[in-house]
């Protein structure tokens, strides 16, 4: 792979199925290091992993922070969306800025798609796409899918239902990209203003109603709502949503027992899934939680922990 | 004078000696073809008030070096043309005889609620009206604009857009959107558009013109109209003849592809190629200089617009696979027959070459040329917008639906 | 290419790295062998089992994988493949013997060494090698060596349990 070796993960539309399963297989490794007792590796020792987030996402920062951390890299954060854009600097001025300390990643979430790209083009170091407008969210699909791995072994022919606001939702795009690259069906269904008809384009099937795509699935992700997007003609209100689109316990019978049930969050508890139902058996939004920084480290470790080019020394081994 | 040796003048068939200017040059044209010069009739001069995209100096070199004699300019300039004496400083001849035809707003301060001074404006000069691409919200206004206009026998330019619709997205709605994670800008927007103008038209008999048509249903129906016999006339610019969404694909998230209505479907594409081969659409450079601060930026948030002055004629001619009196009908002698007055000028051209467009040489100050990159046939050798060329091959229409055209404007004795 | 053991020798060559292992680590109370990914693990079963039927003692086992621990990550080997850790019994207090095949420059040895210490403070780390082909580049020494080798700096050293021979390239 010298020479060879992907600079950035901006997405996983067009990543192939071998590096996912990569990717994967090296969270899986990476669990292993959170349950020591000294959960840190020196791995990335002398490396600087800056947070750049023009959007507020606690969990998400926290996340890439930690799994940073655990590699031994040194960590920056930016939370730009309080300080400099309001002051009018542009995205690319603040990446100048960062770039006078000398990163060797930057892991970004920006409200407009292209955002990570846009850095990924002008600058030499690695980017990591952490949320980009609609677009994607890749480190969050790939914890997805870790998580749906450890429960159902192999993706391939499973059948993930995907409901809420795929059209507006970066988690549910990245999650179809990758899902239908490992050999997944999924199935999206949400109201019609949030599942509108260009999502043909994607390798999903669309549909209207949740009972249409929860019957025979093996996983059922459900989006979150924005509460922002309550009454602007998108949605009437949070109880319609939930009585149509919501999962409580009398939709979730109809669904397979073993059913795997996930959600990106953060939750709101009663409008896209109910209470006793996130809490419940079926239930993996920890075990996602927990994935997320393996993941996250094996996407630093990936993208950071080798070069591509230097001596033919490999002697250490 | 400067004297083309053995030029070909378009429509004629045997090389001869022309004289076509004030210095006393003489110029190789064998193999070369001397042609109208071009009409832009969608620039943004990107002057006054925005120093960074374009001045006088750099806008007439732009269209020199891309065979343009004569740009009608939007009136979406800081301070906006909404004014007789605005009108009247912006008429202007620039360097190298590249004459500027000011626009005069249809509405103060192009706010869409009250009509400009449109009869003073005329009276100082305005070629036509114009909101400078932005739809006329309120119905109303807009209907009172097309009755007030009419009286003053001034063409009103419209972008059709449902002015709602027309702001969502910032890419084509459809599946590339979809793929790209990017909002999507329905082609219902412009289709509504299309057909609220166009029934305003037919009640009050204004003359319209259309800018930046670009799906296939707006060509139907300005087909349509036009086949109706009302006054109205339409343009598609000449890059959307090149490009359509699937440019995205190739360049994700390039701000020089930002453009405002945005690239539509490859259908709407090929459609736009075949309402400017049937006449129903006339070509514009739609020429919209941008700084690098306004490119510099995420997609959405960049300034929509692309530079168009110095590759419209190749993107045009490799479009319409060098259909040379396709070019001139929709370059030349259509849009001329839209200004006040016929203007000369000839432009020299080389139909054999092809050239990659390259940004960076450009003489606009501004870089942001959507078609960079891009190999295409023909080249502008050189410009002469003052020259007058005694035309022997007769220039006509290609079709009677095309608008009105006077070819005695092309055939006036050596000056 | 030269075979520098074949398949008796090498045998010979375990049964000696076992008998010292065996006698060294007699009155220690719990101890364990601890095979470097992927070389030291097979070397690391067999001495398992050979301590087993010397003294009837299983010896605890663990596998450390050194990847994330190497200092040559940024110096442009071929992409590196995470293996398992597993460290199953409680580190501190226990003796260590890692276990490799080949014992070259040392900085396998030191990055074992960096990784067991984050899982607890051992009571001593010993070292067991097959073949020790010298060109050491850090103060470590081997406790417990099978066979030492002259080898030229740009040889690989390559043992193969399925033949059952130690050749260098």
């Amino acid at each position: 792979m010298r020479g060879r070796k992907r600079k950035d993960l901006l997405g996983l539309r067009g990543v192939e199925r071998a590096e996912i399963e990569e990717i994967l297989d090296t969270a899986e490794q990476m669990r292993e290091i959170s349950r020591r007792k000294v959960k840190k590796v020196p791995t990335l020792r002398g490396r600087t992993v800056v947070t750049l987030f023009f959007e507020n996402s606690t969990r998400t920062r926290t996340s890439f922070d930690l799994a940073a951390k655990r590699l031994s890299a040194d960590t920056l954060g930016f939370a730009v969306s309080t300080s400099s854009t309001t002051k009018g600097e542009t995205l690319m001025d603040t990446a100048r800025t960062i770039f006078a300390m000398s990163p060797d990643a930057v892991v970004v979430r920006h409200a407009c798609a292209g955002a990570a790209h846009l850095l990924a083009r002008n600058f030499p170091w690695t980017v990591i796409n952490a949320g980009d407008g609609i677009n994607e969210h890749p480190s969050q699909a790939l914890l997805d899918m870790l998580t749906m791995r450890d429960r159902l072994g192999s993706l391939e022919g499973r059948k993930v239902a995907i409901v809420g606001d795929v059209q507006h939702s970066r988690v549910a795009r990245s999650n179809i990209f990758g899902l239908s690259t490992m050999g997944a069906k999924v199935r999206v269904a949400g109201p019609g203003t949030m599942c509108r008809a260009d999502l043909a384009a994607l390798p999903v099937e669309i549909r209207h109603t949740v009972d249409d795509v929860v019957g025979d699935a093996d996983v059922i992700m459900m989006l979150r709502i924005q509460r922002e997007r309550l009454g602007r003609a998108v949605l009437p209100s949070a109880r319609e949503y939930a009585a149509f689109y919501g999962l409580d316990l009398d939709r979730l019978k109809r669904a397979r027992p073993d059913v795997v049930v996930m959600h990106p969050g953060p939750i709101n508890r009663g409008v896209e899934i109910a209470a006793d139902v996130a809490d419940g058996p079926n239930s993996v939004i920890l075990d996602q939680v927990t994935n997320g920084i393996a993941v996250r480290m094996a996407l630093l470790f990936l993208l950071l922990g080798h070069a591509d080019l230097g001596s033919d020394d490999a002697s250490a081994a | 004078m400067p004297r083309l040796l053995e030029v070909t003048v378009y429509g004629e068939s045997t090389p001869r000696d022309v004289v076509v200017g004030a210095d006393d040059r003489t110029i190789d044209a064998r193999g070369l073809v001397l042609l109208p010069s071009f009409v832009d009739l969608g620039c943004d001069p990107g002057f006054p008030g925005f120093p960074a995209r374009e001045d006088l100096a750099s806008l007439s070199a732009s269209a020199l070096s891309g065979g343009f004699g004569d740009l009608l300019t939007s009136p979406l300039v800081d301070p906006v043309v909404d004014t007789p004496e605005q009108v009247a400083a912006a008429s202007r001849v620039g360097p190298g005889g590249v004459r500027l035809w000011p626009a005069g707003a249809v509405t103060r301060g192009l706010s869409g609620e009250e009509l400009a001074e449109i009869g003073l404006m005329g009276a100082a000069g305005a070629a036509a009206l114009s909101d400078g691409g932005r739809p006329i919200r309120d119905t109303v206004v807009l209907r009172n604009a097309l009755e007030y206009a009419r009286g003053f026998g001034l063409r009103v330019f419209l972008r059709p857009a449902d002015a709602d619709l027309d702001l969502l997205g910032v890419i084509h709605e459809s599946g590339v959107a979809a793929e790209l994670g990017m909002r999507g800008n329905p082609a219902a927007a412009e289709e509504i558009g299309i057909a609220r103008i166009v029934a305003l038209v037919r009640s009050t008999r204004a003359t319209v013109h259309l800018t930046r048509v670009g799906t296939a249903r707006g060509v139907a129906a300005v087909r349509a109209a036009r086949a109706e016999g009302l006054p109205v006339t339409a343009s598609t610019t000449a890059r959307n003849l090149v490009l359509d969404e699937s440019e995205h694909h190739l360049r994700p998230y390039d701000t020089r592809l930002r453009l405002h209505p945005p690239l539509r479907s490859p259908a709407d594409r090929a459609a736009l190629v075949a309402g400017v081969r049937d006449g129903t659409l006339l070509l514009t450079a739609d020429h919209s200089p941008r700084a690098p601060e306004e490119k510099d930026l995420e997609f959405e948030l960049s300034t929509p617009g692309s530079t168009g002055l110095e590759s419209a004629f190749s993107a045009a001619f490799t479009a319409l696979d060098g259909d040379i009196a396709a070019v001139v009908a929709a370059f030349c002698t259509g849009p001329r027959a839209l200004l006040p007055e016929r203007p000369g000028g000839c432009v020299l051209v080389d139909l054999q070459a092809t050239h990659v467009v390259d940004a960076a040489v450009h003489r606009s100050r501004a870089r942001n040329d959507a078609l960079d990159g891009h190999r295409l046939r023909g080249q502008v050798r050189a410009c002469f917008p003052e020259a007058s060329i005694p035309w022997v091959g007769v220039l006509v229409s290609r079709d009677d639906s095309t608008p009105p055209h006077d070819p005695s404007g092309l055939r006036e004795a050596p000056g | 290419m030269t075979r520098v053991l074949d398949r008796p020798a090498l045998l010979a060559a375990v049964d000696g790295v076992a008998d010292r292992v065996a006698a060294a680590m007699r009155d220690v109370p719990r101890w364990a062998l601890v095979g470097i990914r992927t070389g030291g693990v097979p070397l690391a079963d067999r001495l398992a089992e050979a301590v087993h039927a010397r003294t009837g003692h299983r010896p605890l086992r663990g596998d450390v994988d050194i990847t994330l621990y190497r200092d040559d990550l940024y110096t442009g080997l071929e992409k590196p493949v995470l293996g398992d850790t597993d460290l199953p019994f409680e580190v501190s207090g226990c003796g260590i013997v890692l276990v490799d095949d080949v014992l070259f420059t040392g900085r396998t040895v030191r990055a074992a060494m960096g990784e067991v210490w984050d899982f607890g403070r051992p009571a001593f780390i010993r070292l067991a090698v097959l073949v020790d082909r010298g060109h050491r580049e850090l103060p470590i020494a081997p406790d417990f060596v099978g066979v030492t080798i002259a080898t030229a700096l740009h040889d690989k050293v390559v043992v193969d349990w399925a033949v059952g021979e130690v050749v260098v390239r």
